[in-house]
């Protein structure tokens, strides 16, 4: 083997050895610390690689019974992703070591060593037996570090796990399929022969079934509930990972399968989109709703962003489902923007979290004053995540909407607006209960967040506010990977997005709002004095003191039920409890099993249970 | 960027705060006028802004200062994308996406500078705000949709060139229902009755506004009064044709508000969800129809 | 009452652009009416078609924060003298006072009762006075027109002397609280154990200095 195939093979083996290794040592923080090295060694190994086609292919010593070797290699789309995770990676890291201090390490470092290998290779992976390998790594290890051995938190954990196993049963059937007519594992073999192949109705069984397979990863209707208790509850550090690069797996797999195959072999049409894209569209955009809606009236900060990332997938969906390059250059763009606006809104709730320990908005306040680093991070991520620029989400944002405006897809176009200014009300929400308005007393002793989770906030500042003002930083790279994928290109420089109906210049935009700035600036400063006010209380309330009326700064907070007044109009949305569709669930299925145990007493209780389970799934090979 | 676009751009932001603030005047006359009073001099607004200039002001914290200048910035940044005589804007472009966005920008620095000021009333009045921007936000999107999907472009220059030459190419007369329904909007955008549950003085002290003084609250006056140019702008450009010279463009915007603060005298106020229902039933139904009519049937489009 | 100071109107000149700014204050002024007592009721029929006070720019706002006119329409108790000077005190400078009708000015019909103040400015300083029980729309226009002139002048200038002279308006204003006190002290800060504001300040001005 080249040093090449070494070092792509180091990037996929490589942490999933140093994870391994890293079980052996006790000590909590050495652990953080050899999991933020291999990190920045993978990271650093990923760069010495770009431009390179090298990949690998091996046989696993001692399993003969496996039907295929593993081969990874480097491909353009798989790659993109390979740089971009890791460089998120790179800073959730950094902020995770500042975050495992001695009063909250958790001992989750060298699963998630394993998971980033994981998460290598997949996008790395070439056949879809290596696929199968990696993508079950990745699913029982982010299983485990949800757990992090809390009751909570582990049924949360296998929420997601059930509902990922499900997509999976169908991936692996998928795979079987493909196996069956082509006998090759190889992912571009495959994909190539669903792409020319005659019978339609195949093609659209098989893509189906991965599509169902990656929604559910991803969290598109009707999977869209885990997001809410698995962000929620996964471990504070570990949720920007988990919202920011894990949601993106299943949009890799549609664009590594689905995309390609539609591109070769469309079939019928609406409104110029393939029918399955369009019907992928709707889904995604009742995703989109639903997430924004039920995201509007969630008090608990941490699921109210996990609700904004279903939203946003939503987005990434609708954009993918346009079926034209500029939509995928989009959903590609959405995808690597998310990755960091969402990684430090995340962080900065993690930070939050770290200093106060609360999770619902309502007990908090006024934390800017006390936290800017903090505030900023949380400011600047709901910008971009709103869409504003200059800001890096409103670049992808105009470009998912160019997409829609090209297709003329009006209907969809207006959900993602009434989405996407949903999200402002939301977002809002949150900034103003967590960091404006009083700081109640207990909090005043608050400090900002330690050196590294601060440093690790400033980079992710500094990313969204380059990637706003240059979008060509991974514009160009996209245009680049779409067109060595043979799906179309964009029309694209370092500052200026073509699109279909208009074009925007970011550089021109951000210049002229900074002179908009220096105006009013100006204007600020020759006003009349201004006076700082000390307390807060000190504050219109009728001439009365509220504090006589013993109502103190957390009182006078407005926070709790925050939209009240439009909460009558949005009876029509289910608003699902996660955990209650999880009850739900848990007794359906105590009630089915007691059904089976009742069945013929003398067993025993356990036994006929087996004995169905075993029947079952005889019963389902004999289908198959 | 030239030099010449940069004091282009400082000209311009003087005209939209005169335009703006004698707006502001001539509607405070106008509505005085329909109560059969004398009202104030036109120039009341000016007198209004330069006092509060003039006073000493508090703020609570660095956060009330950065979103106040975030907010005025970001709707001055706005009107440089509004096309104002013959599909010319000051900063060279026009897309309509920008501006809906860019707008928002001025929005979410009010809400948090007010917010920041800890008073409860403040923060009703933008939970109000942003409720209400749900409800005619989405109308206004489905008619600016509606005209791309006619138009093949989203710039704002090419909606208001797009209608030159004599009334009968206006979108007034091409979208009739379409037109309906922005008015409706409209009425929201700028805060007028019946949808001023934002400002409401007599329930939530003024809202927003309510710890704002001095200088504070002289910016917010501009911030209007910009927020007036750039949607009464907004209203020329997609409805009444663009303009040729300034001061046609300037003269269909008071037409536009004129028309707004006839009804926002003559109406009472909305409770909040009442005026989120009222927008998405009429306003939205309207502009479903012409969307519907517009894109699938191709009524009404020429 | 031992003394009642008054500053000297010519150190006041510092601004050369005072008269110019002192135009645009009399010009629009925005009052917050403190309706305690009968005379607020003057004040709509001022507001409306037939007197419309708007015509001189001034108008009511909703916040002393915004407002640079409080007028007292009516008698003071005790108790409610201390939400006006917490209005009074929120209000930016420059800001004017004016006592509405008899009883701000000498308790009015009201002057043997026992929670009634008699003398507003005592406590608060008055700009101007309107007398009258109550004082007719036309008065009440008047008495603005009055004060319109002295702003220009620079002769309105309570704000000035409320600051020069607070300790005396101090002591004042806490002979009476000390009469208001409640005789049954029920409530207890909840919050009583945790530090200050001033405390937590301090304490990291002082973590600051030592790290340096």
């Amino acid at each position: 083997m080249t040093q090449e195939q070494y070092l792509l093979l180091s990037l996929v083996a490589g942490p999933v050895v140093m994870g391994l290794l890293s079980l052996l040592i006790p000590s909590k923080r050495a652990q953080w610390w050899i999991f933020f090295l291999t990190v920045f060694a993978a990271g650093a190994t990923a760069y010495t690689l770009k431009g390179s086609h090298v990949g690998v292919q091996f046989a696993l010593p001692y399993f003969w019974l496996l039907p295929s070797k593993i081969s990874f290699g480097i491909q353009p789309l798989g790659f993109f992703f390979v740089l971009i995770t890791l460089a998120a990676t790179m800073m959730f890291a950094l902020f995770s070591l500042g975050f495992n201090d001695r009063k909250h390490a958790t001992r989750v470092a060298p699963l998630w060593a394993m998971l980033v290998g994981a998460s290598n290779g997949i996008f790395l992976a070439r056949d879809w037996f290596t696929f199968f390998i990696v993508w079950e790594t990745m699913s029982w290890t982010s299983l485990l570090i949800i757990g992090h051995g809390k009751k909570r938190s582990f049924n949360a954990g296998v929420f997601y796990y059930v509902l990922s196993l499900a997509g999976t049963f169908l991936m692996l059937l998928a795979m079987w399929v493909l196996y069956k007519n082509t006998n090759t594992f190889d992912i571009n073999l495959t994909v190539t022969h669903l792409a020319n192949a005659e019978n339609h109705a195949y093609v659209i069984t098989v893509i189906t079934l991965f599509t169902i397979a990656f929604m559910a990863k991803s969290a598109i209707f009707p999977f869209q509930i885990w997001p809410a208790l698995a962000h929620a509850e996964a471990p504070d550090d570990f949720s920007p990972y988990l919202s920011g690069v894990m949601i993106k797996y299943g949009f890799y797999g549609l664009l590594l399968v689905v995309v390609p195959v539609l591109t070769g072999n469309p079939g019928a049409k609406i409104s110029g989109v393939p029918v399955s894209l369009y019907i992928l569209g709707w889904i995604s955009l009742i995703t989109a709703i639903l997430g924004t809606v039920v995201a509007i009236f969630t008090n608990d900060m941490k699921r109210l962003m996990a609700w904004s990332t279903v939203a946003n997938v939503g987005y990434i969906g609708t954009a993918l489902a346009t079926g034209s390059p500029l939509g995928y250059a989009a959903a590609l763009f959405h995808t690597a923007n998310h990755m960091i606006f969402k990684g430090a809104i995340f962080a900065s709730l993690a930070s939050v979290k770290f200093r106060t320990g609360e999770r619902e908005m309502h007990r908090l306040g006024g934390l800017a004053y006390r936290m800017p680093v903090t505030f900023f991070t949380f400011l600047l991520g709901i910008i971009a995540a709103a869409g504003i620029p200059p800001l890096s989400g409103f670049n992808s944002k105009w470009m998912i909407f160019q997409a829609l405006f090209q297709k003329k897809l009006v209907l969809q176009a207006t959900g993602l607006f009434f989405a996407s200014t949903g999200a402002f009300l939301y977002l809002f929400r949150a900034l103003h209960t967590v960091f404006l308005g009083q700081l109640p007393r207990r909090l005043r002793t608050v400090r900002e967040a330690p050196l590294p989770m601060s440093l690790a906030m400033i980079l992710m500042m500094i990313a969204m506010l380059g990637v706003g003002m240059f979008p060509g930083v991974m514009t160009l790279p996209i245009s680049r990977v779409m067109a060595a994928m043979g799906i179309g290109s964009i029309d694209v420089t370092a500052s200026v997005i073509n699109g279909a109906t208009s074009s925007i210049n970011t550089v021109l935009i951000g210049s002229v709002f900074g002179i908009a700035i220096f105006f009013v600036l100006v204007l600020y400063l020759i006003g009349g004095r201004t006076y700082r006010l000390r307390d807060d209380m000190d504050n219109y309330s009728a001439g009365e003191d509220p504090r006589e009326w013993g109502v103190f700064e957390a009182q006078y907070h407005y926070g709790y039920k925050f939209y009240q007044a439009i909460e009558p109009l949005f009876r029509w949305v289910p608003q699902t409890q996660p955990e209650e569709l999880y009850r739900t669930f848990n007794r359906a299925l105590h009630r089915f099993g007691s059904f089976i145990d009742g069945l013929w007493r003398p067993a025993g209780s356990l036994g006929w249970s087996i004995v169905f389970g075993i029947v079952f799934m005889i019963l389902f090979g004999v289908v198959l | 960027m030239s030099s010449k676009m940069i004091l282009d751009l400082f000209g311009m932001t003087f005209f939209y705060i005169v335009v703006g603030l004698t707006f502001m005047g001539l509607g405070r006359k106008i509505t005085a006028r329909l109560q059969r009073r004398v009202g104030p001099p036109w120039y009341q607004s000016f007198l209004d802004v330069f006092k509060c200039f003039s006073k000493t002001s508090i703020s609570h914290n660095y956060i009330m200062d950065l979103g106040l200048i975030m907010a005025l910035a970001g709707l001055i940044a706005t009107a440089y994308f509004m096309p104002v005589a013959k599909g010319w804007t000051p900063a060279g472009s026009s897309s309509i996406v920008v501006i809906l966005y860019l707008m928002t920008i001025g929005y979410l620095g009010m809400a948090m500078g007010v917010s920041a000021s800890g008073n409860p009333n403040a923060t009703i009045g933008i939970s109000r705000a942003l409720a209400l921007m749900f409800g005619y936000e989405i109308p206004f999107a489905m008619i600016i949709l509606a005209m791309i999907s006619v138009l093949g472009s989203s710039s704002l220059s090419d909606i208001a060139m797009s209608q030159a030459g004599g009334i009968q190419n206006w979108n007034i007369i091409r979208f009739p229902l379409g037109f309906l329904a922005a008015e409706i909007a409209f009425q929201a955008m700028i805060g007028e009755k019946p949808y001023d549950h934002m400002i409401a003085p007599a329930e939530i002290a003024s809202g927003p506004m309510v710890e704002l003084g001095g200088k504070f609250l002289g910016i917010a006056f501009l911030l209007h009064a910009v927020q007036l140019f750039v949607e009464t702008g907004l209203m020329v450009n997609l409805f009444l044709g663009g303009a040729s010279t300034w001061y046609e463009f300037v003269g269909k915007q008071f037409v536009v508000y004129f028309t707004s603060m006839v009804i926002n005298t003559v109406f009472a106020r909305y409770r909040i969800e009442q005026g989120i229902k009222h927008l998405w039933v009429w306003a939205g139904s309207f502009a479903a129809i012409q969307l519907v009519l517009t894109r699938y049937f191709d009524i009404f489009s020429r | 009452m031992d003394e009642i100071y008054i500053t000297n109107l010519e150190k006041e000149r510092e601004s050369m652009f005072e008269g110019l700014l002192n135009y645009f204050r009399k010009r629009s002024m925005w009052m917050l009416y403190y309706c305690t007592g009968c005379g607020a009721i003057e004040l709509p029929p001022t507001m409306t078609s037939r007197f419309d006070m708007e015509r001189f720019g001034i108008g009511p706002m909703a916040t002393p924060r915004q407002a640079d006119l409080l007028l007292i329409t009516g008698y003071l108790s005790q108790k409610t003298l201390k939400r006006v000077i917490r209005s009074y005190e929120q209000m930016q400078e420059p800001k004017y006072l004016v006592g509405f009708g008899s009883c701000p000015i000498n308790g009015g019909i009201y002057w043997d009762a026992y929670p009634v103040i008699n003398h507003l400015e005592m406590y608060v300083p008055v700009d101007m006075t309107i007398a009258g029980c109550m004082p007719r729309p036309q008065a009440v226009l008047d008495g603005f027109q009055r004060l319109m002139d002295y702003i220009q002048q620079g002769k309105a200038d309570g704000w000035r002397r409320y600051k020069e002279n607070y300790e005396w308006y101090k002591r004042n204003q806490d002979e009476l609280f000390a009469r208001t006190e409640p005789v049954l002290k029920g409530w207890k800060d909840p919050f009583a154990h945790m530090p200050s504001l001033e405390e937590v300040m301090a304490e990291e001005e002082r973590r600051k200095g030592g790290a340096r």
